[in-house]
């Protein structure tokens, strides 16, 4: 499994990097970029198979990333999970349109994202 | 003119969402204990070196404001070290790190707080603005939540900037 965080806080990408490495997932490669358009580079120059982005970024957004994605569809199997500190409904509603599988609420306990990243990883799978 | 859905951000009401705010972040994010804090004792506990302030703007609807996070760097360090697993003993982390920390801290609360306070809508959160102070931060008399975490103080002030700002962005 080949992951990409997205995420303009390097503290941030490190501790989600951290929780993977604590799994028993097999992570062939975690891809980091600093927002969505470092993303979408990243997309089109290798394989990818779960995405987890950050909301709110500088730049091209985690909601912007998503759209693109959705436009260029050209990533049907790319598993989506949205990071964020924005826990509203709306936000929510806005993620499921885009076909995101997961959506965990900062803050988080590793604990957490640790179950989030077996569910993602068991809908690869499926 | 301010939204009238946070009419009073100085109320008891605002004061007690935003220490909820810091506390969840607190305690799930870095395992810290975090405890109201009256001024007397928070003045008392301020009295340590150099001091971090961090601040993120926020849009959420018609409203529009800015939240400030203040921290000693002795907390800021312990709290990388929590969120990070670095050995305290460690030589000590970089100053890019800790205000990397101080930021997502300001974001993790204001997102936290929004979520909780706001209604059903999304949110727009800019990228928090990381600052050294030179001496101890002058906090309002007013219009600070203060809370000690891990027995060392942390102040949050929340300000409206109003409708006119969320209008034309930040």
């Amino acid at each position: 499994m080949r992951i990409l965080i997205v995420d303009d806080s390097a503290m941030m990408r490190a501790l989600i990097k951290r929780v993977i490495g604590l799994t028993e997932l097999h992570v062939d490669e975690v891809v980091e970029a600093a927002d969505g358009a470092e993303a979408l580079r990243i997309l089109e120059s290798r394989e990818v198979n779960l995405l987890l982005t950050d909301v709110n970024m500088p730049g091209m957004t985690g909601v912007e990333l998503l759209r693109e994605i959705a436009r260029l569809d050209r990533w049907p199997d790319l598993v989506r999970v949205i990071i964020s500190t924005d826990g509203s409904a709306s936000r929510r509603d806005e993620a499921a349109e885009l076909d995101v599988r997961c959506y965990l609420e900062k803050p988080f306990s590793p604990e957490v994202l640790r179950n989030v990243l077996s569910q993602a990883a068991g809908s690869l799978q499926s | 003119m301010c939204s009238a859905k946070l009419p009073d951000l100085f109320s008891p009401e605002v004061t007690a969402q935003v220490a909820g705010a810091i506390a969840s972040v607190a305690e799930r994010s870095f395992y810290a204990d975090c405890q109201p804090c009256e001024r007397a004792r928070f003045d008392e506990l301020a009295a340590v070196g150099a001091w971090l302030v961090a601040t993120v703007n926020f849009r959420e609807g018609a409203l529009a404001g800015t939240l400030s996070c203040t921290v000693p760097h002795d907390l800021a360090r312990n709290l990388l070290d929590a969120f990070t697993g670095r050995d305290p003993r460690d030589p000590d982390p970089d100053r890019e790190a800790l205000f990397d920390l101080v930021g997502e801290l300001s974001n993790m609360i204001c997102g936290t707080w929004l979520t909780r306070t706001a209604t059903e809508q999304a949110f727009t959160l800019s990228r928090p603005v990381v600052e050294m102070l030179s001496g101890r931060p002058s906090l309002g008399a007013a219009d600070a939540t203060l809370v000690a975490v891990n027995d060392l103080p942390l102040a949050v002030s929340v300000s409206c900037l109003g409708e006119d700002a969320a209008a034309s962005g930040f």
